[in-house]
């Protein structure tokens, strides 16, 4: 993996802010998506809820994508759209840039943001601060607390995935969540 | 005057095209439109180097017929937008805002929960902002 | 000790963290649409966002009297000012007017001219039956009933579907002693 550096180019001055909401509202939203679909409707089929959520994310992705790049030139490669995902888009999404970007240079990139607003504000099982230390996955896996995180964080993995995907980039968005409160994404591009 | 106006998708599938003549020419202008897009195709695929517009969104003048003008504007999501006009003196600025209120009617339409992506865009909210943005169409630059 | 003053709702919007609305609008309407594919029956769907509703204002609620300040209200006229003029402020942004009272000052409306859940919406023709915003009037239910007031809150008006502005009618059905607190007992 080679370090991609994000401080360059493009960095546009802070706009003007349009309407805004509180950030409670979001939040609240996102908990409920998560535990309407992995508590109703899908309690059993946790497969079924996963792509559910992540279908709310995608849609979303793709609305916002096409409104925050309405002032900008088009881009001319892969690397330019990962960058203003990285940059603008988190910003508006998150109020932070990511903090680390890398790249294969051959279709996957990884999108670490060293404190992911999403976990670190919400309200999840306490428990959540001993997983930093679980190292071995599996046993990460049966651990129900990291299982609610997951399922989390297939919303940011959809908004991602429609993002790009409606800049004519399709591909499949996965979270690595083995650094809380650090949150990684990673991104594979169909070729 | 404009007469024609049209937002196509990345497929160069009709997302909504809109004629503002009284002539019954609706046939014709969907005809210019149609071969608008292998014109921004060409543009866009085999750039001009040197030219400041690489990459821009507004692909300026496509081509001039007898009697329109064609002028074109590509998102970054592919979205191709044109514009037909009869005005034989037009100002660049007066394009330019013109494609900038269009997309932004575009971009709200499409961020209706009901609207299907790559699906025609059948919202009046939409038509009625797109009518009222031709009709302003070069009498102030300054908005 | 002096009580401490109620905070304004203009003052507490501008203290919270705020994000961009587009993220909030963009994602509920998401939801409402998926839980349309999910759920078919528009009625359902009301039923749900309702009950989504219901559950963020039980959880809202301690952030709410956390920020304002707001104490105990004297009577049910100045729980509605409340939520229309600091509630409703703190965490959309916007305000509402309080009209319609009935003469056991047990019933009012709230209209709201403006409304972040709706921007860039338009019902198609096939939810028509479609409350779009049924999170709001869960939210405003559940608030209440975490401070021992079981309500019915209804949508009379809607924007979406031609009205000149939203009305949320609020009805006091009883107040729950705060000694004992309301247990779920439908």
């Amino acid at each position: 993996m080679y370090h991609v550096n994000l401080i360059e180019q493009f960095d546009r001055g802070v706009e003007e802010m349009g309407r805004e909401v509180s950030e409670s509202c979001v939040e609240s939203l996102v908990t409920e998506i998560v535990s309407s679909y992995c508590n109703g409707f899908y309690a059993d089929k946790p497969e079924l809820a996963a792509r559910r959520i992540e279908a709310i994310g995608f849609q979303v992705g793709h609305q916002l994508s096409e409104r925050y790049t309405m002032d900008r030139p088009r881009f001319t490669d892969h690397l330019e759209a990962i960058k203003f995902i990285c940059k603008d888009f988190w910003s508006e999404v998150f109020k932070k840039q990511i903090d680390n970007l890398k790249t294969n240079h051959r279709g996957t990139f990884v999108l670490q943001d060293n404190r992911f607003r999403w976990l670190s504000r919400m309200s999840v099982d306490p428990s959540i601060e001993t997983l930093g230390s679980i190292q071995d996955p599996s046993a990460m896996a049966e651990n129900k607390a990291a299982q609610a995180i997951g399922m989390h964080l297939y919303f940011p993995c959809g908004i991602i995935r429609g993002a790009l995907s409606n800049l004519g980039i399709p591909c499949a968005v996965s979270a690595d969540i083995s650094n809380l409160p650090a949150c990684s994404f990673v991104i594979r591009i169909k070729a | 005057m404009i007469v024609c106006v049209a937002v196509v998708g990345h497929q160069n599938n009709p997302l909504y095209i809109q004629s503002f003549t009284e002539a019954d020419d609706a046939l014709k202008l969907h005809h210019i439109v149609h071969c608008s897009l292998d014109v921004v195709d060409e543009r866009v695929n085999n750039p001009k180097k040197s030219s400041p517009t690489l990459n821009e969104t507004f692909l300026g003048l496509l081509y001039p017929t007898e009697n329109y003008k064609v002028y074109g504007y590509l998102t970054n999501t592919k979205v191709k937008l044109i514009l037909v006009t009869t005005d034989l003196d037009v100002r660049d600025a007066d394009v330019r805002n013109f494609f900038r209120k269009f997309h932004a009617a575009y971009v709200d339409a499409v961020s209706n929960p009901f609207h299907v992506p790559g699906k025609k865009i059948t919202s009046r909210t939409f038509a009625e902002r797109v009518s009222t943005i031709v009709k302003s169409f070069g009498l102030s630059s300054a908005s | 000790m002096a009580p401490v003053a109620p905070r304004s709702g203009d003052v507490i919007f501008a203290n919270v963290e705020r994000v961009n609305a587009e993220l909030f609008t963009l994602t509920y309407g998401a939801i409402v649409r998926q839980l349309l594919t999910d759920l078919e029956e528009v009625d359902e769907v009301n039923k749900q966002l309702d009950q989504m509703g219901y559950n963020i204002g039980v959880r809202l609620i301690d952030e709410f009297l956390a920020k304002s300040n707001v104490s105990r209200c004297v009577d049910f006229k100045e729980t509605a000012e409340v939520i229309a003029k600091v509630g409703l402020k703190m965490f959309l942004g916007i305000t509402a007017t309080v009209t319609n009272w009935d003469v056991e000052g047990t019933t009012c409306s709230l209209i709201l001219e403006d409304n972040p859940l709706v921007d860039f919406v338009e019902l198609p023709d096939t939810c028509q039956g479609l409350n779009y915003c049924s999170i709001l009037s869960g939210v405003v239910r559940g608030a209440l009933e975490m401070v021992s007031m079981k309500t019915e809150v209804t949508w009379l008006r809607d924007m979406l579907r031609g009205d000149d502005a939203f009305e949320l009618q609020l009805k006091l059905l009883k107040r729950v002693p705060e000694e004992y607190p309301y247990k779920d007992d439908e």
